[in-house]
């Protein structure tokens, strides 16, 4: 009996923290759509310095977490989003218009299909 | 992580469920539940190990859920007779008093071949002697004979065979096995003595060294390195 109920205690134990990290996956994505939202609006009205001092703020938040995030995403997913991070930063550096709008949506739908991937769902199951 | 859980947990059950419908002679030598687990947790296993781009978490969440499932469903199986029916099945009997229950066959997709290719790996070759066979939840066939063509046993002879017991062995490639040594009931004084009575000097001279409850003593010595 002491075996079951371990075993019990296992698959709540394993239940809670998919729970929780499907949680902190969606703060962290949401955290970083945000402040890339802000930095592509700020570019827009020709703001460079601060699109750059936010995009540069979202790197470092993505770096911060980078152990969290190897353990739990794809190590291919993992790499994508540092790349998009950094085209994005480059199209702010040279003052692209064009570049940065599609850079900000690129980062934004890769964030988007992270945070999906780990959201319990019958589309994400299946 | 959670899809992963969950995705484990469907197709786990989808597994089972299949394996069920299957029928026993899919299954070989393990019950349903075994198969399952032995079959998912070694593809499960080699993925991170092939991949490295791929978290090794993605492998061990769904062994860990895979094993957890595994004790919750056999504790189950022991404790109500009901879900152990539902999961491994029941037995059934393909020969009853020599005939061939032709239903249950048909059922168990059991050819009449296969069936006879199972009596013979039982040392059977005329079902008419079988009294009954029976296929196990684990695929395995079980024949019982007649009486009159069951082997005569001492018993039945009213010959008295002393019992040797399972002989135990004390040395194994050169190292001594000190459990089984007071588990055969001896010492090593004592197993010094009889390596010397046979000239070997060393416990590290001998291959293997079985002994029985009789005291009868099975010896290999070491071949010489060339």
């Amino acid at each position: 009996m002491k075996k079951e109920i371990l075993a019990i205690g296992l698959l709540i134990a394993i239940c809670a923290l998919s729970l929780i990290n499907s949680h902190c996956v969606s703060d962290l994505t949401e955290e970083l759509s945000t402040i890339i939202s802000e930095a592509g609006e700020h570019a827009e009205s020709e703001d460079w310095a601060t699109a750059e001092e936010l995009t540069h703020s979202a790197l470092d938040l993505w770096h911060s977490r980078e152990n969290y995030t190897h353990i739990i995403l794809r190590h291919s997913d993992t790499e994508a989003m540092e790349d998009d991070f950094y085209e994005l930063l480059e199209h702010i550096l040279n003052q692209e218009h064009g570049g940065t709008e599609s850079a900000v949506m690129l980062v934004n739908d890769h964030l988007d299909s992270i945070r999906n991937l780990e959201k319990i769902r019958l589309g994400s199951v299946f | 992580m959670g899809v992963s859980f969950v995705r484990t947990i469907i197709i786990f059950l989808s597994l089972v469920v299949s394996l069920r419908i299957m029928g026993k002679r899919q299954l070989g030598e393990l019950e349903p539940l075994e198969l399952v687990v032995a079959i998912l947790i070694s593809n499960l296993a080699s993925q991170p190990l092939a991949d490295v781009g791929t978290p090794l978490i993605y492998g061990l969440v769904p062994i860990f859920t895979l094993l957890a499932c595994q004790l919750v469903i056999s504790g189950l199986t022991v404790k109500s007779i009901g879900f152990r029916r539902l999961i491994c099945g029941t037995p059934s009997i393909l020969i009853e008093k020599g005939k061939l229950m032709e239903k249950e066959m048909r059922k168990n997709r059991i050819s009449v071949d296969e069936l006879m290719a199972e009596l013979r790996r039982s040392q059977v070759t005329d079902p008419s002697k079988v009294r009954r066979a029976i296929l196990e939840t684990d695929g395995s066939l079980s024949v019982t004979m007649f009486a009159a063509e069951a082997p005569i046993t001492p018993a039945q002879m009213s010959i008295n065979v002393q019992d040797s017991g399972c002989p135990i062995t004390v040395i194994c490639d050169g190292r001594l096995m000190s459990n089984n040594l007071r588990l055969a009931g001896r010492d090593e004084r004592w197993l010094k003595k009889e390596l010397s009575a046979r000239g070997i000097k060393a416990i590290t001279d001998v291959y293997l060294m079985n002994v029985d409850d009789l005291g009868a003593i099975y010896i290999t010595p070491k071949e010489a390195k060339r």
